[in-house]
């Protein structure tokens, strides 16, 4: 009797051992470095502490170790997010001015290139920060993505005089995610150090909104991965569906990861709705998001058939990568208009042969002319 | 006088240091633009057992809070997963209390509430369910520092997936998005710190 339990029991495990296996394996890349991250975490196989320090205005968050076992592509690659605050014993007001991210060593100390990182994000939750202000009508209105920083553009600062308000001991989130384009050798280890340079509250800073725009293209949701068709050329392949799947106000599918084939392509998207400008104001500021093989982000004004700014990326000639994305920073900036529409138009070349992904975000910084108004009655009573 | 200043030698010995680290969250820039630090309080609402709330009820008390509707398609059945797996955790901690308020009294009953705790299977003395009319259950989200809006359709509301914690002095300590697994083993950790206080 016992050795019968015994001999359905081993049946049981090695059963469920299979399944399991044969469901791994059937993972998609990202999925399995999720799961791989989590297991080098839990169980200690390496450091999975996080080190965060404060010198000279500048948070610095050091990420636990992440293993790159083998190729990642765009959103693939093992990835850590934890919530910080920048100081939580003060509610003192300061201000964010800067961002970094970049690869180092297991070792905290030596650089490692950057082609490690595919993006680290900063959320900020709108909950806590508009109900502090009383701006309770903004809380859920956009996605609080404070800005992001991804391969070609790892570092950026506002023009002088700007920034974006928080308190010391407000919520902000980091994610961030590795990526490998080149390296099939054996593991290796990177950590990522993301910093935000931060000054004390001064009455003459003017506040920034962000706010994301980026391209979403239709698929057919009952076939979304049939691609482009005779019939439906303007449908985009999917990278997946169940993340970055938008839905329009007329109910069709949209994806914001999509699949890029060989050759030259151009997209176009109205970022009119993604604005929601109540007001005129100025924009300071533009960071750009896309992947290898994009040459050219525009965001441009329909309204007068205008190029606001080009961001130009560079991509490198011996291997998969971004060099550089270049950014918009201005004191002055450019006037938009609530009754202009505006679109985002990206061109692609994809050279490698094959099917590579393609995203596109601009994260854009306004002049908050609402919050600066609350925080002038702030900076006389405080 | 020497009684309070014992108490209070008692509560700081009491407390883990790093409670201190759990920065009072419950606080906004007032019509005069001054710092206002406030309690959260309960006015009008009603429990699955059809018995009033007060502020009463959450004193020395550690309250998991969040804002849902039992209709919900999105987001709240994730974060429902959640809150049982918190209440489990800290079933045997009588100071330890979830509450989930409805955003949509219409069709959230006391009936509907009693149905969806009783499915739960978590004692309703752990986990309570709250409606009230659409103006209280306004005002106590913005005390929250969260609100929440029907969408164009009317189909869903827009609403919030975070958890908000507030310790034995009714003060919020902390803001969780409860669909990020590290988040949800933050807000643990952050109870049993908070428990240190009452304990």
């Amino acid at each position: 009797m016992k050795s019968k339990i015994l001999k359905y029991s081993v049946l049981l495990v090695l059963i469920a051992i299979s399944v399991g296996g044969i469901y791994y394996l059937n993972l998609p890349n990202r999925h399995k470095a999720i799961i791989k991250t989590r297991i080098n975490h839990s169980l200690g196989l390496v450091d999975n502490t996080w080190n965060i320090n404060t010198k000279n205005n500048t948070l610095s968050l050091i990420t636990p170790t992440l293993v790159v076992d083998q190729v990642y592509k765009s959103m693939e690659g093992p990835k850590v997010m934890r919530s910080f605050q920048i100081d939580s014993k003060t509610d003192d007001l300061l201000w964010i001015t800067s961002f970094e991210t970049k690869a180092i060593s297991t070792n905290e100390v030596d650089a490692l290139s950057n082609d490690y990182v595919c993006h680290t994000n900063i959320d900020f939750y709108d909950g806590e920060h508009y109900a502090r202000w009383n701006l309770n009508e903004r809380i859920g209105q956009n996605y609080p993505r404070l800005t992001s920083m991804s391969n070609g553009i790892e570092k950026y600062k506002f023009p002088e005089g700007f920034g974006f308000p928080v308190f010391g001991n407000e919520n902000l989130f980091l994610s961030t995610q590795t990526l490998n384009h080149n390296i099939k050798s054996d593991p290796f280890s990177v950590k990522h150090e993301v910093s935000l340079g931060y000054k004390p509250h001064s009455d003459a800073m003017k506040p920034l909104q962000s706010k994301t725009v980026f391209i979403m293209l239709p698929y057919d949701a009952d076939n979304p991965f049939k691609g482009p068709t005779e019939a439906n050329p303007n449908m985009c392949l999917p990278v997946e569906t169940g993340n970055h799947s938008y839905s329009d106000e007329d109910g069709e599918s949209l994806s914001g990861h999509w699949v890029v084939f060989p050759g030259e392509k151009r997209y176009r998207y109205d970022i009119t709705h993604q604005l929601q400008l109540k007001d005129s104001t100025t924009m300071h500021h533009i960071a750009t998001h896309v992947h290898p093989f994009a040459e050219t982000l525009s965001f441009r004004d329909k309204t007068t058939d205008s190029i606001l700014f080009t961001s130009i990326a560079k991509n490198y000639t011996d291997k998969i990568g971004l060099k550089h994305v270049s950014s918009f920073s201005s004191e002055a900036g450019i006037m938009l208009y609530p009754d202009h529409n505006y679109e985002l138009i990206l061109e692609t070349n994809n050279t490698s042969g094959v099917q590579q992904d393609m995203m596109a975000s601009m994260f854009i910084f306004l002049y908050d002319k609402e919050m600066h108004k609350k925080l002038k009655a702030f900076n006389s009573k405080n | 006088m020497r009684l309070q200043i014992c108490l209070l030698i008692l509560l700081c010995i009491g407390c883990q240091p790093n409670v201190e680290e759990l920065p009072i969250l419950s606080y906004k820039i007032n019509a005069k633009s001054e710092k206002e630090f406030y309690r959260v309080s309960y006015s009008g609402f009603t429990n699955q057992e059809g018995k009033q709330m007060t502020s009463q009820t959450i004193q020395n008390k550690i309250v998991v809070a969040n804002f849902f509707f039992t209709r919900c398609p999105s987001i709240c059945p994730p974060m429902r997963t959640v809150l049982i797996d918190i209440s489990k955790t800290f079933i045997n901690d009588d100071a330890v209390i979830l509450i989930s308020h409805s955003i949509d009294p219409k069709n959230d009953t006391i009936e509907v509430l009693k149905q969806y705790s009783e499915a739960t299977e978590i004692p309703s003395s752990k986990w309570l369910f709250l409606r009230s009319n659409e103006e209280n259950t306004k005002a106590l989200a913005s005390q929250f520092m969260t609100n929440f809006k029907p969408n164009e359709a009317g189909t869903d509301f827009y609403h919030s997936s975070y958890i908000a914690i507030l310790d034995h002095n009714q003060n919020i300590r902390g803001f969780y998005n409860s669909l990020i697994p590290e988040e949800v083993t933050r807000l643990k950790k952050d109870i049993k710190t908070l428990l240190t206080c009452i304990n």
